[in-house]
């Protein structure tokens, strides 16, 4: 009885069903010429962060920085192999005797992506707005007194003080240059929006939230070497997405291939990992206004309880090595004979009971929430640290939850990473050895003023060979006090599609697309 | 009261729920510790930068101030800027909101294409394999996570059949039903569930009712009994249900946006929760809080297109 109009009710359901199945399959079509229209004009590559601004003196954000490289130029860029900067939009320039003077001299023939040429006069626009307190990177350039256009293709910095690193700090990004004429017509909001640069790339099409895409500029000055015709800086969140992307050929490049999807990547087909050079390090910064930090023997403790080798076998799958200095592996003046702390935990328990707590204590770790690194080094640094009677309570914390915590002081130990921006050793240990800096020594408030003396040595020292030296002088008193921990040495790996050639990551992390092209 | 008058009652409810979710929001987002200086300059961040940067933005003004005007520029239809992007709050929505609408429409219309004939199968195959069928499959549809179910479905239509694509949106009509095919069988998959076993339950109950006996005894159609006597009525509470989710699905589409890398709504708010862009903030909630109370307008007037007894 119940079932009586069944047979009809079946009919329209198959017929529903049907429609459904009908239209999908039009479409099936479109998705297979998909698959096979990624062009080989077009290199992709994917990470996890929105792109928000294109403002090259306001971004702090290592996605936004890799782009701005590819739009706008400085007066000197760093060198492929991070060992010092070139020529870039000056093609020669002269110190005076005192050091105090920098003459540049411009490249002839620049224009601007809008047609504009390039005039020393927009070079000393976007200098002196680098170096505005309000600009991000301010603190880079606070030795420079004046720039002057002296003619069109000529341009002079004064500074107030040596300044060693100069050059490095001008090939930092902030200093990109824009034409002046058209940011005094669009504003700050206009050019965050429509970079206008002299690099090698200009914006095409930007879809907030989905993809920056850039198309070639025909008239750089080494537009030869450029073969790809369009680059897309895509947004993908999802880690196992874009790799999932880089395997079906939709997509050039997955730059956060995180460590516990190395092993997929590899095993897909038409996928390679590739290992980059990087200023990439792990560290544990512990706030030394909290007591149990404070002191020596404490954290002389922590350093031998921390199993590097370990830690980079189970977090990096073996791609790292355990750090022996602050100052990353490969950057200018790290010094490689400083020994790696040795993993002894009796000898940690001793140093533990010559301290203030002999029988070890409780601390928190605040930990960035959604990052799969932190969190395990968090967990293995914990287990460590438990054997000797330390033991820490993991607190996972939002990004800017924790900036705030580390800024107010209100924290006792983060894991953290850094990568320089500069070839220069200065931009890190003036960050955190110096604490008259605004960083008051990586957030660590640790005040040693024979520490803050040297680096303010090295600024001012102009012969390399005695930078050089004091340099390795403040990486063995480091060694020696132990301001904070420094865990490992990490690659950028990125998982590379096979029809790409010639691509690689740079030491400084972003991407120099000179001689990439694809089949 | 007349339909009109029904109409604009409702829509003005819209202005005391709007104030109050800008009190809320506004607020609340404030008590997280960190604010978007801390966020725009995370490890760079140095005094005196973070104190030229709020003077610029505005934060250094006491909190009623802020408020003030923020409600002063929302009188005047604008949301303001976020301070993250450099854009008007309003812009910003504008290029976020398709996606999301078309994935929350999208997601309805598959869920009751696949909800309904289920639902009304298992309930005339009652206890029946079938039945039992279709509820264990919606039951494991509605437990697996989003994100899971979204993985899965990209890995065998997109990696291994390559008939979908992986992410995005697109630029046509066309375009969208295809790239947001996979997004919203997705999260169809789980609220189809939910449908379902309400569904399957009303129509239960409703076939034991005296006039749809009364429909049999004078003859008429099984089909016709069911489409116009036992669904109709059984279909009021599942419209219910189907208002109160289709009105959540605008920002809790956040992980399946994240999957399918989509850049919606559900993406904007979350990241500028955590880069505490307040002005973005409160400007999509209170998008989502019109959209909620316009769903539901939208609930009621189904009412009286299903029960001819409802008026308004």
């Amino acid at each position: 009885m119940k079932n009586r109009g069944l047979p009809r009710i079946r009919e329209r359901i198959l017929v529903a069903v049907l429609i459904v199945i009908l239209s999908i399959s039009t479409i099936v079509p479109a998705g297979q010429a998909a698959r096979a229209g990624a062009n080989n004009d077009l290199l992709s590559i994917a990470w996890s962060v929105d792109t928000k601004t294109l403002d090259p003196a306001i971004s702090g954000t290592n996605q936004e920085i890799w782009i701005f490289v590819n739009i706008y130029d400085q007066l000197v860029r760093v060198r492929r192999d991070n060992t010092g900067v070139q020529p870039d939009l000056a093609t020669s320039w002269e110190v005076s005797p005192g050091g105090l003077d920098y003459t540049f001299h411009l490249r002839r023939g620049v224009t601007f992506h809008n047609g504009a040429p390039l005039t020393a006069d927009d070079v000393k626009f976007a200098i002196d707005r680098a170096r505005d307190p309000k600009s991000t990177w301010s603190w880079t350039l606070t030795a420079v007194k004046t720039v002057t256009a002296i003619d069109s293709a000529t341009l002079r910095i004064t500074l107030s003080h040596p300044w060693a690193p100069l050059l490095s700090d001008l090939a930092l990004f902030d200093t990109g240059v824009y034409p002046k004429a058209y940011f005094q017509k669009v504003g700050a909001a206009g050019l965050a929006q429509h970079p206008v640069g002299t690099g090698p790339y200009q914006l095409e099409q930007w879809k907030h939230s989905q993809y920056v895409r850039l198309a070639k500029n025909p008239h750089y000055w080494l537009a030869a070497q450029y073969p790809m015709a369009h680059v897309e800086f895509q947004l993908i969140p999802n880690d196992v997405t874009r790799l999932l992307k880089v395997e079906s050929g939709e997509l050039d490049v997955d730059n956060v291939l995180p460590s516990s999807l190395i092993q997929q990547a590899q095993a897909g087909s038409g996928v390679t990992v590739q290992n980059n050079a990087s200023t990439l390090v792990y560290y544990i910064v512990p706030n030394h206004r909290t007591k149990p930090f404070a002191d020596p023997m404490v954290r002389q403790a922590i350093n031998h309880a921390i199993d590097r080798a370990s830690l980079v076998k189970v977090v990096f799958g073996g791609r790292g090595t355990p750090a022996n200095s602050f100052i990353p592996k490969g950057a200018l003046d790290y010094d490689a004979a400083i020994p790696v702390p040795s993993y002894d935990p009796a000898l940690a328990r001793r140093l533990l009971s010559r301290s203030a707590y002999p029988h070890g204590f409780n601390a928190t770790m605040q930990v960035q929430t959604g990052d799969t690194t932190y969190n395990q080094i968090a967990v293995i640094v914990a287990n460590e640290l438990a054997k000797i009677g330390i033991h820490l309570t993991i607190r996972p914390t939002d990004p800017t939850t924790l900036y705030n915590n580390q800024a107010a002081g209100k924290y006792e130990l983060i894991p953290t990473f850094w990568t320089n921006d500069i070839p220069d050793p200065d931009e890190l240990v003036s960050y955190a050895i110096d604490f008259s800096q605004a960083a008051h020594a990586f957030w660590t408030n640790y005040n040693n003023p024979q520490l803050a003396s040297l680096v303010h040595q090295a600024q001012r020292a102009r012969d390399e060979a005695a930078r050089r030296g004091i340099y390795a002088r403040i990486q063995q008193i480091y060694a020696e006090t132990v301001p904070f921990f420094s865990i490992c040495y990490a690659p950028f790996i990125n998982a590379v599609g096979s029809r790409v050639h010639g691509f690689s990551e740079h030491p400084l992390g972003y991407f120099n697309l000179q001689g990439v092209s694809k089949s | 009261m007349s339909r009109f008058g029904f109409l604009g009652r409702r829509l003005l409810q819209l202005i005391p729920v709007a104030i109050g979710v800008t009190i809320i929001t506004f607020f609340l987002i404030r008590l997280i510790p960190g604010d978007p200086v801390n966020a725009i300059l995370g490890q760079h961040y140095t005094e005196a930068t973070a104190k030229a940067m709020r003077a610029s933005m505005g934060l250094d003004k006491p909190l009623w101030q802020q408020y003030l005007i923020f409600v002063g520029n929302l009188a005047h239809g604008n949301l303001g800027d976020s301070v993250y992007y450099g854009q008007s709050v309003a812009s910003l929505i504008g290029d976020r909101l398709a996606p999301t609408l078309w994935l929350v429409i999208y997601t309805s219309v598959l869920a009751l294409l696949l909800a309904v004939p289920a639902a009304v199968l298992a309930a005339l195959h009652r206890d029946g394999p079938l039945d039992q069928a279709i509820r264990s499959f919606f039951m494991v549809t509605l437990a697996m996570p989003a994100f899971f179910v979204g993985i899965i479905l990209v890995l065998f239509f997109s990696v291994k059949l390559g008939l979908f694509p992986t992410t995005g949106y697109g630029d046509s009509f066309g375009d969208h039903i295809w790239h947001l095919f996979l997004p919203a069988l997705t999260i169809a998959l789980g609220f189809a569930g939910v449908l379902a076993r309400s569904l399957r339950n009303s129509i239960l109950s409703v076939m034991r009712a005296d006039y749809v006996d009364t429909a049999r005894a004078k003859g008429q159609s099984g089909s016709r009994i069911m489409g116009r006597h036992i669904l109709r009525n059984a279909m009021l509470s599942t419209i219910t249900i189907f208002g109160v989710n289709v009105a959540f699905l605008l920002g809790s589409t956040v992980i399946v946006e994240s999957v399918f890398a989509l850049g919606g709504v559900g993406q904007l708010l979350t990241d500028s929760i955590s880069k505490r862009d307040y002005t973005v903030v409160q400007g999509v909630t209170l998008v989502i809080a019109a959209f909620v109370v316009l769903t539901n307008i939208l609930t009621d007037l189904t009412y009286v297109l299903l029960d001819p007894r409802v008026r308004y």
